[in-house]
């Protein structure tokens, strides 16, 4: 249904683009659209940055956790002697899914996540990381960004999680987790759509993006990258549309005027994108692709549920145990406290984008 | 096999001496009041049950899935014709005698008779048997239907193949009783809420009433708005059934079925658009057998998402799903359709208390019954409400006019650190394998 709904509307597209272009001079406002092709944690390691060493793997996690139930060491070697990833046996399966206590009971680990001893992640301790200083302090907390020197940078997502071994990564190497949900969910959900608008994208000046949700997905090319020049339709739906105010700079975008971005998805990955102060870096490529940094605010609740959501299978496959993600997602959150129990609801993150040109035209059918 | 059979008004015309058929075709329900469809425990190859798990000692763990019990059953057995409670109905091989019942005493006790409600009217292959005892049965192809009592949920089937046999299902599989040619196929259309003609591109087919000799289009260019095309019969094509053949006006030869001409419309696009109906009322979707919906509800046309199902004054319909890891997504038109048995074990508990702050039960009028996909089911107050394909229906109150859809998408994580909480509690989630969440989502058809 998607496919059809993209050649449905790729004369409309076609006009879309005909349109900007030949009326270009007589308009004040120029558009450029993308898709979003990866949209994952954005990592920097390197040595030294975790000094209280990597997070064990989730078995030895699992060990620990079991010890601190009260479980016998017999019982507990029982259970780990049957773990083989996707397929392990029935018995190991139930016991690590139901690792959780309550007044003894067993239940499940992902759903009461603080039924399960706490096994303190080790916390990424380095200077740098990639984001924005969104609270406007620099304190013991705060990282330095690698490539822009902005000093502040909050960002208690990776603070949190950075220390596991299968969320190290750079610019240039995606970390595991993040690439097996991106990758797993951008072909069945909805397409995010990012357009620039500027009097005149080719020169430096104040520009409006916008954050768009479509009603289609991505699609791929014959390499599996992301399709460049698809037509989306975006959903019309207020909820999914979001405006922020930037300023183009030497090919480089940076929002200005920081706001709420809100763009719906699917389970596995992000339910949605819930980002609050939202800030971006964003460079355009020559090629008519753009990559950047997101930064803002997110409910952690909304992250714990991409590990969540993948329970045991994330746990044994990809090797990040989740209610330790929930403990230090938790401990890290740096924003928005709850008025009843000043629990913080929120976390500092970063993201790494990178986008493919694209059309984006009203659901209605007129060019955009 | 059971399929409903295509009962269609005989609006046969003079179509080559001029003359016009003045009536649209006649579409019958495929099913009466009190008779429902229900999907099979465990249909559906995205929903089959994983096999049951035991631990060291040997024992069947709890299954995560226990409304999939039953496991997956084979292509084209996915739909029963079910009771107004939305158990499964069978027949009886002893009923030999048309028209009458051979299940009384204990046997009626164990299989009781599918009840004809009030003001409910025979049609085409549905009868209505009178029992020795003065109550209304439904047949069907004059055949008594009967429910099961050890079926407790809907898509149950105990009772399927007792009795050496003599028990059988009443399985829905959509219509029957058309031979179309070659090129003409029946397909399931959201937006026309039943079956339909299709080209052999799977493009939705419409009748035209009046002189196809005539019907000079407003403009013969593909850019035209209002491009009827015919449906192309091949130059050695023979007449078939209710299929006759006449000459195009556009040159060639034409479908023509039960006398009404068979064009196409230039506004579809893909298969199960409509887009033509409303364009020209002489041109209508070539509808042979239509799906039940209540009076109180419409399926609209939402430009962003298609078909979907509002109220009849146009506000959307939502459902509450248990959010799966599902291969086709949530959040998408056309994306993975939730499971009717999903929705029948969460009910009405689902929604309650606070949740009815924002979300309201779809009420049905006073002496409406369930038919088709439409299930009427009872919340803990007493009060009714519609249910479709087994989720209860809700309008949403920050929907603030037709058309606003504000309340799709919306997920409730309920990881909880309150260990007083019991999240499985009825009416919660039911993938008790990760994280627990739900989301609101509007009906699609």
């Amino acid at each position: 249904m998607p496919t059809g709904n993209v050649k449905r509307f790729a004369w409309l597209a076609g006009l879309g683009a005909a349109a900007v272009f030949a009326s270009g001079a007589a308009m004040a406002e120029q558009s450029r659209s993308f898709a979003v092709g990866w949209f994952i944690q954005a990592a920097h390691s390197y040595e030294g940055d975790c000094p209280d060493g990597h997070n064990p793997l989730p078995e030895e996690m699992f060990r620990e956790q079991f010890r601190g139930i009260g479980m016998p060491d017999e019982q507990i070697e029982k259970i780990l002697g049957g773990l083989k990833g996707g397929n392990s046996d029935a018995y190991t399966k139930s016991q690590i899914v139901n690792r959780g206590r309550i007044n003894g009971k067993p239940v499940n680990a992902y759903t009461y996540p603080m039924a399960v001893p706490d096994v303190g992640f080790h916390e990424v301790k380095g200077k740098f990381a990639y984001g924005f200083n969104l609270d406007g302090k620099a304190d013991e907390k705060s990282y330095e960004d690698p490539e822009t020197g902005e000093k502040g940078v909050d960002n208690g997502y990776w603070r949190a999680i950075g220390c596991n071994i299968n969320h190290r990564g750079s610019a240039k190497e995606i970390p595991t987790e993040w690439a097996l949900h991106w990758d797993n969910e951008r072909d069945k959900m909805p397409a995010w759509l990012v357009t620039i608008k500027g009097a005149d994208l080719s020169k430096d000046g104040p520009v409006t993006v916008q954050f768009r949700k479509a009603l289609e997905h991505v699609s791929r090319d014959a390499n599996g990258y992301v399709r460049s020049d698809s037509t989306f339709r975006v959903d019309p739906d207020p909820r999914w549309q979001a405006s922020l105010k930037g300023e183009l700079k030497g090919g480089v975008i940076n929002v200005t005027e920081p706001g709420e971005i809100h763009l719906s998805g699917d389970p596995y990955g992000l339910t949605e994108l819930d980002l609050r102060q939202s800030r971006l870096r964003l460079t355009l490529n020559a090629d008519g692709t753009a990559e950047g940094i997101l930064g803002g605010y997110m409910p952690w609740i909304r992250i714990f549920f991409v590990y969540g959501s993948s329970g045991y299978n994330s746990e044994t496959m990809i090797g990040t145990d989740i209610p330790g993600v929930y403990y230090a997602l938790r401990k890290h959150a740096d924003a928005y406290p709850d008025p009843k129990t000043g629990q913080n609801t929120a976390i500092s993150t970063a993201w790494r984008l990178a986008l493919v040109p694209a059309f984006a035209i009203p659901a209605e059918g007129e060019s955009d | 096999m059971r399929k409903v059979k295509v009962l269609l008004g005989l609006g046969l015309a003079v179509i080559l001496s001029g003359g016009a058929s003045a009536a649209p075709l006649e579409a019958s329900l495929t099913t009466p009041l009190g008779i429902t469809i229900q999907e099979l425990h465990g249909s559906g190859e995205r929903y089959k049950s994983p096999p049951p798990e035991k631990d060291a000692a040997g024992r069947e763990l709890p299954s995560p899935f226990p409304f999939f019990a039953q496991g997956s059953p084979r292509r084209g057995e996915r739909h029963t014709f079910a009771n107004d409670r939305g158990m499964t109905l069978y027949t009886y091989a002893k009923d030999t005698e048309a028209g009458k019942s051979a299940c009384y005493g204990d046997c009626a006790k164990a299989w009781p008779p599918a009840v004809v409600p009030a003001g409910a009217k025979a049609f085409g292959e549905w009868t209505i048997i009178t029992r020795t005892d003065g109550i209304k049965q439904w047949a069907y192809e004059g055949k008594p239907l009967y429910a099961f009592v050890k079926d407790t949920v809907p898509g149950e089937r105990k009772g399927d193949g007792l009795a050496e046999k003599a028990w059988t299902t009443a399985r829905f599989e959509g219509v029957e009783g058309l031979q179309p040619p070659f090129g003409i196929n029946v397909a399931e259309s959201d937006y026309a809420n039943g079956y339909v003609l299709v080209d052999s591109r799977r493009l939705t087919i419409y009748t035209f009433d009046g002189n196809p000799a005539r019907n000079t289009q407003a403009c013969a260019t593909s850019s035209c708005p209002n491009h009827w095309q015919p449906v192309v019969a091949a130059q050695l094509a023979n007449p078939k059934g209710d299929f006759s053949i006449i000459a195009s006006a556009e040159g060639g030869k034409q479908w023509v079925f039960k006398g009404k001409p068979l064009y196409t419309y230039s506004g579809d696009v893909k298969s199960g658009d409509t887009t033509g109906a409303g364009v020209d009322k002489k041109y209508q979707v070539a509808v042979l057998a239509k799906h039940f919906i209540p009076k109180q509800a419409v399926i609209r046309d939402d430009p962003a998402r298609g078909a979907i199902i509002a109220t009849a004054d146009g506000m959307t319909l939502y459902r509450r799903d248990t959010s799966f890891h599902q291969p086709d997504g949530h959040g998408l038109p056309g994306s993975t359709p939730g499971s009717p048995m999903v929705g029948h074990a969460m009910g009405t508990k689902s929604c309650v208390d606070d949740c009815l702050v924002q979300w309201k039960p779809f009420v049905p009028a006073a002496g409406a019954q369930p038919s088709g996909y439409w299930d009427i089911v009872s919340r803990g107050d007493g009060t009714k409400q519609w249910a479709y394909k087994g989720f209860a229906l809700y309008t949403y109150t920050g929907d603030k006019k037709p058309g606003d859809k504000t309340g799709n998408d919306i997920y409730d994580i309920v990881v909880t650190e309150d260990h007083a909480v019991d999240v499985y509690a009825p009416g919660g989630p039911v993938n008790i394998t990760d994280s627990a969440a739900l989301f609101w989502s509007y009906v699609e058809p």
